[in-house]
């Protein structure tokens, strides 16, 4: 079997992808291993995620779902602040704006549907295998399919849309995966009926804001509404405070969410939960080398920070709408012969997710300073980048994210090969972040658990 | 202490209410979050204090002494520069 572009999942960065595609007159194979509807999490979009909804022609369907509509973030510490959704106009004037919080199950199966109705091929099946030529190019994958056959497909551009299973990283077609600076944490999650919302149409206090309980560093918690009942809640710890107490983690969400913020814990009295109580530890990572010969990886399949401002799911398809024309170039045989043909696509997402680094590392590090800049400093460079609006290199990297450097006493070089891609932690302390071990497949969830209760927790490299 | 301006004392005192005015320089201020905000924006427009980003951590807040400080170590500072 043959096509121009394969995708490796079905998630919302795949079917972006098809569906920007099929605008060149690109129809792709998309290799789903996931019966829809299947729960996932990241739930809220920024406004630039919004954006591009719109630009796939999908707001009316959006609408017709009756996705809550977000109007911004507020953030609760000691006090809380508020950061709007808002737009740049032609004049690069801020304006008012609104996204979307989506129900994933729900939104996964309308995007991988309306890939399908522009032109995509939904196979379903798990990728086992990276299919590589003599000179390491990708071109194609083996794909074990539902009924238990295994089809290779052959491919010139191989899309890694995988997320946090990170298909090409674990084939060792990449680069190394390394550790991330967040790689201590773990986040419990969970749907509920019975928070308390906020009551305005829009505005700080609209019924559909994401909002965000802080207790101190590294310890936090989100809710997001996801229908005009449920609401998706969510606790980040230090592992180590979880697997200290010797809980499930569904008993330890429970006894941990009134501890984190009084406004978090006036809002969850009264809580019912209609959906198991979820669990992703260590989630912090990045690929070296995501672009190469015949591949590229997309959003979670090469990299991810941190939940706090929710920029996965934003991130992951805005990516795909970027990768698009450098693949139909490389169709019509642009940089066939160069080394990397997606060097220019891998150096520019990756420029645009090191803003995004910088914000969450200051507002971890000088939370102070941080909100200080919400209220007035650069509340409008923050504004941009919690709209997610990081890809413009006319604006970006901001005067704030260049302070925020400062601040961090990091700079930030991408003249050298690919080393950019090195976590800015393990580039400054070597100790700190060690590469994923060689031949230590990174353990799943429920095997992590178990070797957590077992403490012997870590599969960590040298 | 003696560097602070009596209205950004004032100010303070004011901010902290319903606590009675700081008579300790060691006292922790007890300004909330976006007291400190406040407070910064007052110290920049009513007392022409301008605080550098990098200034900005709540340590240089947290008493009457680490703010003499840091004003002390500001006008000094603009004294060896001029």
């Amino acid at each position: 079997m043959k096509t121009d572009v394969l995708i490796i999942g079905g998630g919302p960065g795949g079917s972006a992808a098809s569906m920007f595609l099929s605008k060149e007159g690109i129809k792709p194979i998309i290799v789903e291993q996931e019966e829809f509807p299947r729960f996932h999490i990241g739930e809220s979009m920024t406004g630039e995620a919004g954006a591009l909804l719109r630009r796939l022609g999908l707001a009316d369907e959006m609408n017709k779902r009756r996705y809550p509509v977000k109007h911004g973030v507020r953030v609760f510490g000691t006090n809380s602040w508020f950061i709007p959704v808002a737009r740049r106009d032609e004049e690069w004037k801020i304006q008012l704006a609104s996204t979307w919080q989506v129900r994933r199950s729900d939104f996964d199966g309308m995007m991988l549907e309306e890939a399908q109705k522009r032109g995509a091929t939904v196979i379903r099946g798990t990728a086992i295998k990276a299919l590589q030529g003599s000179d390491g190019a990708v071109c194609g994958a083996t794909i074990r399919k539902a009924d238990g056959t295994t089809i290779d497909i052959n491919s010139e551009v191989l899309l890694d849309c995988s997320g946090m299973a990170t298909f090409l990283a674990n084939q060792r077609v990449t680069g190394p995966k390394y550790v991330g600076s967040y790689d201590k944490q773990i986040a419990f999650f969970a749907h509920l009926k019975g928070a308390i919302r906020d009551s305005d149409a829009s505005g700080e206090m609209a019924k559909n804001n994401t909002l965000i309980f802080y207790k101190k560093k590294y310890h936090w918690a989100w809710m997001i509404p996801i229908d005009d009942e449920v609401v998706s809640i969510g606790i980040v710890v230090p592992t180590a405070e979880f697997t200290e107490h010797k809980q499930s983690p569904s008993d330890f969400f429970q006894s941990y969410l009134p501890t984190i913020n009084p406004e978090l814990e006036r809002r969850t009295r009264a809580i019912e939960y209609v959906e198991k109580v979820h669990v992703i530890p260590n989630y912090s990572f990045q690929v070296r080398r995501f672009c190469g010969k015949g591949y590229i990886c997309i959003g979670d399949a090469h990299r991810f920070i941190d939940p706090i401002f929710s920029f996965g799911l934003s991130a992951t398809m805005r990516e795909a709408e970027f990768a698009v024309p450098h693949i139909t170039a490389f169709l019509k045989g642009d940089g066939r012969d160069k080394e990397n043909p997606f060097d220019d696509l891998q150096r520019f997402i990756e420029k645009a997710t090191d803003n995004l680094e910088d914000m969450v590392d200051l507002f971890w590090e000088q939370p102070f300073a941080f909100a200080t800049f919400v209220h007035y400093r650069y509340r409008h460079q923050l504004i941009d980048a919690f709209a997610g609006r990081v890809y413009e290199t006319e604006h970006q990297p901001s005067p704030a994210i260049l302070k925020f450097r400062k601040m961090l006493k990091r700079e930030r070089d991408y003249d050298h090969a690919d080393d950019y891609s090195i976590p800015i932690g393990s580039r400054y302390h070597p100790e700190r972040a060690p590469l994923w071990a060689p031949n230590c497949p990174v353990p799943g969830t429920e095997e992590w658990l178990r070797e957590a209760a077992g403490s012997s927790t870590e599969c960590a490299g040298v | 202490m003696e560097q602070i301006p009596q209205k950004l004392i004032d100010y303070i005192n004011e901010s902290r209410a319903p606590l009675p005015p700081v008579s300790d320089p060691e006292e922790p201020l007890q300004i909330d979050s976006l007291g400190l905000i406040r407070l910064v924006s007052f110290m920049e427009s009513d007392c022409g204090i301008r605080v550098e980003d990098e200034e900005l951590v709540a340590e240089n807040f947290a008493t009457l002494r680490s703010l003499g400080a840091l004003i002390a170590k500001k006008s000094q500072n603009a004294e060896t520069s001029s």
